[in-house]
């Protein structure tokens, strides 16, 4: 009897631990852990990234150094080019020879890495999210999800998060036919110990962050002078910026929304009727929507059904 | 003539050497000091992950194995350039600036995770300062401009206009924040812009 109680009291518990590892393959818990595994998790790996008819493949490696990420990430294919992260600056190295070699500075670095967190409970509004069969990439086990949008007004993706790291392995952009549109893959990673050391390459953050004595911030607020009367659904006003054109001519705005998964951007500035981008162009998963509003160019760029980018097109109109 | 005797080594494991040479190299091994043996922990080792029998091995490999893996070159990172480098001149004082601009506009969005709850502010580079944005966010002055090769035609465009469209993309990526699924033309953007 008291073993067989034992054994019910085992019982209980193995069926506890089943339960609980179910629950961890929750496609929205599995995200949050996918977003932790990014930025707290050293690795390395090769990866290829494809986009219509082309292919090319890169390196990246992921360190935590003195509680701060580090990241490296170098092209493997076309011009060799290697872009160092740290916490509060990008340095971009091109080798030798008698090139410029540009620096930059970045309080939140922006990340060449394909790695980028999703915060699936901010999204659940416009995409549904399910878990299907797992698959291999990269010689390991993944879970697969699936976030499939509610409206024909975004695009869908497949994620394979490792299940041993939960760092994403492979992401696939599909359109509302399943087709594949583009798509990132790991080809090989490297977990923990044993990661290539970043800690070579301080010198160049070091020189990127470097400040000269007479630095002076140049810019300055100023209203938009262009609204948009109803953006997409989900699609909220995120950035707003100007920039000179390269010939001083004139000021483009830029304009980026996000539903939190896809980004358009919003181009405006005066029409140059000889250099015109009109109707619509697509480039593998990227497309593009060209409108003339007045004497002004409006260019819609963004990864989303042309139907959005129209949208976007159509809801621009001065401010004034 | 060491790495003569570690080709050897390996070449024994890989059952690559006739009967007289595995004998010779047995011998040696036999005869020499424990940095051979310790080779050869290695290589059956790599072997034995190049099998898919690392499962069965890992609870086996002892600490001292482990250290000497990690001593191995790494065969992930690629072969490093003779990467040069530019003092710091006049030209970082714009890329600062330009890179100041990218946190002002919104920084709830660059946060991770999810959409920024901010309310959009707006950024004005004054257009007297010729800035001349390009991939991986990186400023150059008008001097160090050059053409870019195109990551690819757009479908309707010359190659005049797909050229222009594939700048605004990259800026796209770059001011689009680090949430959300980055499409691979960010890093097209990198293997074909970045730096210029």
């Amino acid at each position: 009897m008291r073993v067989a109680e034992q054994l019910a009291a085992l019982l209980f518990a193995a069926g506890l631990i089943a339960q609980t590892h179910a629950g961890n393959t929750d496609p929205l818990d599995l995200l949050d852990r996918m977003n932790s595994a990014i930025r707290s998790l050293d690795y390395e790996g090769r990866f290829v990234v494809q986009s219509g008819d082309r292919l090319d493949a890169l390196y990246i490696v992921h360190r935590i150094s003195g509680g701060s990420e580090m990241e490296r990430v170098v092209s493997l294919t076309g011009e060799p080019r290697e872009v160092i992260r740290g916490n509060d600056a990008v340095a971009c190295l091109v080798p030798g020879s008698d090139e410029p070699i540009s620096l930059g500075r970045r309080a939140q670095g922006r990340s060449y890495s394909p790695l980028t967190a999703i915060n699936g409970r901010q999204l659940r509004e416009f995409y549904d999210f399910s878990l299907l069969d797992s698959e291999r990439v990269a010689g390991r086990e993944t879970y697969q999800i699936l976030v499939q949008p509610r409206d024909q007004l975004r695009f869908g993706f497949r994620l394979f998060i490792d299940q041993q790291s939960k760092l994403p392995l492979r992401s696939v952009m599909v359109d509302g036919a399943n087709k594949t549109l583009s798509q990132m893959m790991f080809t090989e990673l490297r977990v923990g110990e044993g990661v290539t050391p970043i800690e070579r390459d301080l010198a160049a953050l070091a020189i990127a962050k470097a400040e000269p004595d007479d630095w002076q911030p140049l810019e300055r607020l100023a209203p938009a002078a262009w609204k948009f009367e109803q953006a997409p659904p989900g699609f909220r006003l995120n950035v707003h910026r100007r920039r000179a054109l390269p010939d001083k001519s004139a000021e483009l705005e830029h304009f980026i929304f996000s539903d939190g998964l896809a980004t358009i951007s919003v181009y405006v500035q005066p029409a140059q009727p000889e250099h015109l981008i009109s109707g619509v162009s697509r480039h593998g998963a990227a497309n593009a929507v060209g409108r003339l509003v007045g004497d002004h160019e409006v260019i819609v760029v963004g990864e989303a059904p042309v139907e959005t980018l129209q949208l976007f097109a159509q809801a621009i109109q001065t401010s004034k | 003539m060491k790495d003569q005797f570690a080709e050897q080594l390996s070449a024994l494991l890989d059952g690559e050497l006739n009967t007289q040479e595995q004998d010779r190299t047995v011998s040696r091994l036999l005869g020499d000091d424990e940095t051979a043996m310790n080779k050869l922990g290695r290589y059956q080792l790599i072997g034995s992950v190049v099998r898919g029998e690392y499962d069965v091995l890992a609870s086996e490999i002892s600490g001292r194995v482990s250290a000497a893996l990690a001593d191995e070159p790494t065969v992930l990172a690629p072969p490093r350039r003779a990467w040069r480098w530019a003092k710091p001149a006049a030209g970082i004082a714009v890329a600062a600036s330009v890179a100041v601009a990218a946190i002002v506009v919104a920084p709830g969005f660059m946060q991770q995770p999810g959409i920024g709850d901010s309310t959009p502010a707006v950024v004005v580079a004054q257009p007297e300062q010729p800035i001349q944005l390009v991939a991986s966010g990186i400023v150059t002055s008008p001097a160090n401009q050059r053409s870019v090769a195109a990551p690819g035609q757009w479908q309707t465009l010359d190659a005049e206009l797909s050229d222009r469209l594939n700048r605004l993309v990259i800026e796209h990526h770059e001011f689009g924040g680090r949430t959300g699924i980055k499409g691979p033309v960010a890093h097209i953007g990198l293997v074909n812009y970045a730096g210029r």
